[in-house]
């Protein structure tokens, strides 16, 4: 009857503690050695597959703002380097319209006083250099071509000459002479702009009023 | 050193105890693997050094064959250590081992095919005699001549079970497993497992009975 329910059971203690007693073959040294190789070689290579990029040097963050500074500073420059004459110069389009209106219009015409929105930054520079060119001009002709050189502004040295000319051709040489020292104000080298006509009459008008 | 734990009068919570498991060892089996995944090499060695004998003799008691056994256990570990990034604490460890040894078992006998054997799932093959390997060490002389004789009676006997149920008798004393994992394991009910074990304990019995 024991003998049966021994047989009935599925395992047997004596069996196994027989069994490992007796069986305790382990694998051969090289074959331990080549899966531990192995094992090791793996994590080797996962940690340099894991191993993070290099972190960007420190002046790498600021090379964007560096490079937009030296792109703003160049333009900057290039500004300021540019010729000043083009500042002074009326826009193209304005001479060009101005021109037919001044041809048309009667000699004795003042110039147009442009409109108060007309009056800008540019104007601005162009009055500062004339007062900076007016050199020893008087007071009085300085503030004259100041008010001439805003309110004839923009005209065109040639334009303002014409008119010069007009003056003089219709006999008004008070009007004539002093629009001429408002010229000169406005511009140094005004004579040159003037037609042979009428240089030997200008010669005459004196840079203090005087004719 | 392993220990077995076995209930009194319940054959499937019968499992081997590992050092680990009975927390001599601080470490699982499972946060060993997971440790080496995530590039622990002395974590493998450890758990290596904990399995390899009975997954070698595992491989050695199903193919009479050292160098077959050799390649064998070679082969698995190197995918234990293929799968370390996959490898999930699901189950136990030693589940997932012991999978890795049957599948390639199987595949080394198909390969083989002269073989006779060709599916652990067979109750009815036998194979072929063993070659008799030495017994572990004993300190006293006369211990040693019988567990010799055991070992190599047993070693025989186990040759001559049927190929399923060698293999449910070696995943039990061997890999420690449960008659529930080793169910699992094979694929087949636990009732099937019990009865395999139950055939394979009475013919190694039979093989010691002229020694006890």
């Amino acid at each position: 009857m024991t003998e049966q329910r021994r047989d009935d059971r599925a395992t047997d203690a004596s069996v196994d503690a027989a069994w490992r007693r007796a069986a305790g073959e382990q694998p051969p040294a090289e074959v331990d050695a080549a899966i531990l190789a192995a094992a090791r070689a793996a994590v080797r290579r996962d940690a340099q597959e894991r191993r993070p990029a290099p972190p960007p040097r420190r002046w790498a963050s600021w090379q964007p703002l560096a490079a937009a500074a030296g792109v703003i500073g160049l333009s900057f420059l290039l500004v300021q380097m540019l010729p000043r004459d083009h500042l002074a110069r009326p826009p193209a389009n304005q001479d060009a319209s101005r021109a037919p209106a001044a041809e048309s219009a009667p000699a004795i015409t003042p110039p147009a006083a442009p409109p108060e929105a007309a009056v800008t930054d540019e104007a601005a520079i162009m009055s500062g250099e004339r007062e900076a060119t007016a050199g020893a001009a008087p007071r009085t002709a300085l503030e004259a071509a100041a008010k001439q050189s805003v309110a004839a502004r923009p005209e065109s040295p040639a334009a303002w000459a014409s008119r010069i000319a007009a003056l003089h051709d219709a006999g008004d040489l008070a009007a004539a002479a002093a629009e001429l020292r408002a010229f000169r104000a406005a511009y140094p080298d005004a004579d040159d702009y003037l037609p042979e006509a009428v240089r030997g009459w200008a010669a005459s008008v004196g840079h203090d009023g005087t004719p | 050193m392993t220990y077995i734990a076995v209930s009194a009068g319940r054959a499937d919570t019968a499992r081997r105890m590992t050092p680990a498991d009975t927390g001599s060892a601080g470490e699982s089996d499972e946060s060993l693997m997971l440790a080496y995944a995530r590039g622990d090499a002395t974590a493998f060695e450890r758990l290596y050094a904990r399995h390899k004998g009975p997954t070698y003799r595992y491989f050695l008691r199903h193919t009479s064959d050292r160098g077959a056994a050799d390649e064998l256990h070679q082969d698995v570990w190197l995918k234990v250590v293929a799968a370390r990034e996959r490898y999930v604490a699901e189950a136990r460890f030693t589940t997932w081992l012991y999978t890795l040894a049957r599948h390639r078992l199987v595949d080394h006998w198909r390969a083989r095919r002269g073989s006779r054997f060709t599916s652990l799932d067979d109750d009815g093959d036998a194979e072929r005699p063993a070659d008799g390997d030495a017994p572990a060490n004993h300190a006293d002389p006369l211990g040693l001549v019988i567990d010799a004789q055991a070992g190599h009676r047993l070693q025989r006997a186990l040759t001559e079970v049927p190929a399923a149920q060698r293999d449910a008798f070696l995943l039990h004393v061997e890999a420690g497993l449960s008659l529930g994992e080793i169910a699992a394991l094979a694929g087949v009910p636990a009732e099937t497992i019990k009865s395999r074990l139950r055939y394979a304990y009475r013919r190694l019995r039979a093989a010691l009975e002229d020694l006890q």
